[in-house]
C-alpha cells in the first residue's frame, strides 16, 4: 500500500523539478532579451546615434547603472549600423589610460581596446556591419596599408563607451581628457 | 512557478554558478567577453551593469572580509596585501546593488597613481566612517558594503579564473562600533 503510493509521488516530484528546471534555463535564457532596464536602456536609448554623451561621474545615486568606476570619467556613443558604419577616435596620451569598448544591444562587450594599441597617438576604429566590411574592403587599395582597425558587431545597434583614468591630475583631468574623443557616422562609405 | 521562483532567487542575489571566489573576492572570468556565462549575462541585463570588457580590464568584488564576515560601514577595515598584475587599479565603495555610496570627504576611490605607498612599494587602505592617516577610504552608515577593485588593462584577462588566492588582497575587519 505505502509503497504504491510513494512511486507516484516521487514520479510527480521528479516531473515537477523537471519542469521546474526547464522554466528555470529558458527563463535565463530569454530574459538578456526582455530585460526593460538594461545597460542600453539606461545609457544610450535617450541619445542621438553617432554623438558622445557624456556619463556622470558615478558618485551620485541618481546615477542609475551600477558598479560604475568613480575614479573614470565615460562617455559614450550610441550606433545604429542601418544609418551607416561609425567612425571614432580618442587622442592618447601620456598623463591617462584610455579605453574604448564596444557593446552590443544587450550591454554586452564584444570588443575592446586600450591606448596600448594606438596608432599615432589615437587610437581610431571603424564599426561596420558584416555587409558594410565587405563593400568598404572591395574598395581598398591593393597596395595601400589600411590604418583603421575594423570591427564588425553583432547586433545592429548598441553602444561604445569611451573610458578615462587620469595619472595624475584626479577626475577633473579625466574628464578634460575626455572632450578629445568624438564618433560620427559615416554616410560616405 | 518553482523555475520562475529559482530564476528570481538567483538575479536578486547575484548569484552566478560561473562566478569564481578567490579569498574575499568573487570575480566573473569571461564576463567581459562574448563567451560570458548565461548567468552573469541575465543578471547584467537586468541589474543594467555595463560588462568591463577583459581587454580593457577585470572587476572584482568583495562583500565580505578575510574571515567571511560581511562588509558593513559600522566597522572598520585594513586592505592590504598583493595585487594582481595590471597596469593601473582603482578601489572603490559601493552599495550591494553597485550604487555609490555619499560621503562627506568627496573620496570614492583609491587609484594605484594616487595610493601611498610603503618605500619597499607595498600600501595598505583603511576603509573607516572616520578619519584615519595614510590611505583614508571613507565608508558611511551602518549597512552592508562592497568593495569592487578594477584592474586596468591587467595581464589576468580570460585567466582570471586561475587568480591565486596570494595574488589578491586582504580585507582584514579592525574594529567595530
Amino acid at each position: 500500500m505505502t509503497r504504491d503510493r510513494i512511486v507516484p509521488a516521487l514520479l510527480w516530484a521528479v516531473a515537477i523539478l523537471f519542469v521546474g528546471a526547464i522554466v528555470h534555463i529558458v527563463s535565463i535564457l530569454i530574459l538578456p532579451g526582455i530585460a526593460p532596464n538594461d545597460a542600453f536602456t539606461r545609457v544610450a536609448a535617450a541619445s542621438v546615434p553617432g554623438t558622445v554623451q557624456f556619463l556622470p561621474r558615478a558618485v551620485s545615486r541618481q546615477n542609475s547603472v551600477p558598479f560604475r568606476d568613480p575614479a573614470v570619467a565615460s562617455a559614450i556613443c550610441r550606433y545604429d549600423l542601418q544609418q551607416g558604419p561609425l567612425r571614432i577616435v580618442a587622442v592618447v596620451t601620456d598623463s591617462a589610460f584610455v579605453a574604448v569598448s564596444f557593446h552590443t544591444r544587450f550591454g554586452l562587450p564584444f570588443y575592446g581596446l586600450s591606448d596600448r594599441a594606438s596608432d599615432d597617438g589615437k587610437l581610431e576604429v571603424v564599426l561596420l556591419s558584416a555587409s558594410q566590411l565587405d563593400k568598404v574592403e572591395a574598395g581598398d587599395s591593393e597596395d595601400g596599408p589600411v590604418r583603421e582597425v575594423r570591427v564588425t558587431s553583432p547586433t545592429t545597434e548598441g553602444f561604445v563607451q569611451f573610458d578615462i583614468l587620469p595619472r595624475v591630475g584626479g577626475y577633473p583631468a579625466a574628464e578634460q581628457a575626455l572632450k578629445s574623443v568624438s564618433c560620427k557616422i559615416e554616410r560616405n562609405l | 512557478m518553482l523555475g520562475l521562483g529559482t530564476t528570481a532567487w538567483l538575479l536578486e542575489r547575484k548569484i552566478d554558478i560561473a562566478a569564481v571566489r578567490v579569498g574575499p573576492w568573487v570575480v566573473w572570468p569571461r564576463s567581459g567577453t562574448p563567451e560570458i556565462d548565461p548567468y552573469a549575462r541575465a543578471i547584467y541585463a537586468q541589474s543594467g551593469q555595463i560588462a568591463l570588457a577583459s581587454a580593457e580590464g577585470v572587476l572584482l568584488l568583495a562583500d565580505m572580509d578575510d574571515a567571511g564576515t560581511p562588509l558593513t560601514g559600522g566597522c572598520s577595515y585594513r586592505i592590504t596585501g598583493e595585487l594582481p598584475p595590471a597596469r593601473f587599479w582603482t578601489l572603490s565603495v559601493a552599495t550591494s546593488a553597485g550604487l555609490p555610496i555619499d560621503n562627506a570627504a568627496g573620496r570614492y576611490a583609491f587609484t594605484s597613481a594616487e595610493v601611498l605607498r610603503r618605500s619597499n612599494g607595498s600600501f595598505a587602505i583603511n576603509a573607516a566612517s572616520s578619519v584615519r592617516p595614510g590611505n583614508w577610504l571613507p565608508l558611511s552608515g551602518p549597512d552592508r558594503f562592497t568593495l569592487a577593485l578594477r584592474l586596468y588593462d591587467s595581464s589576468l584577462g580570460n585567466t582570471s579564473a586561475q587568480l591565486e588566492r596570494s595574488a589578491v588582497p586582504s580585507i582584514w575587519k579592525e574594529d567595530c562600533h
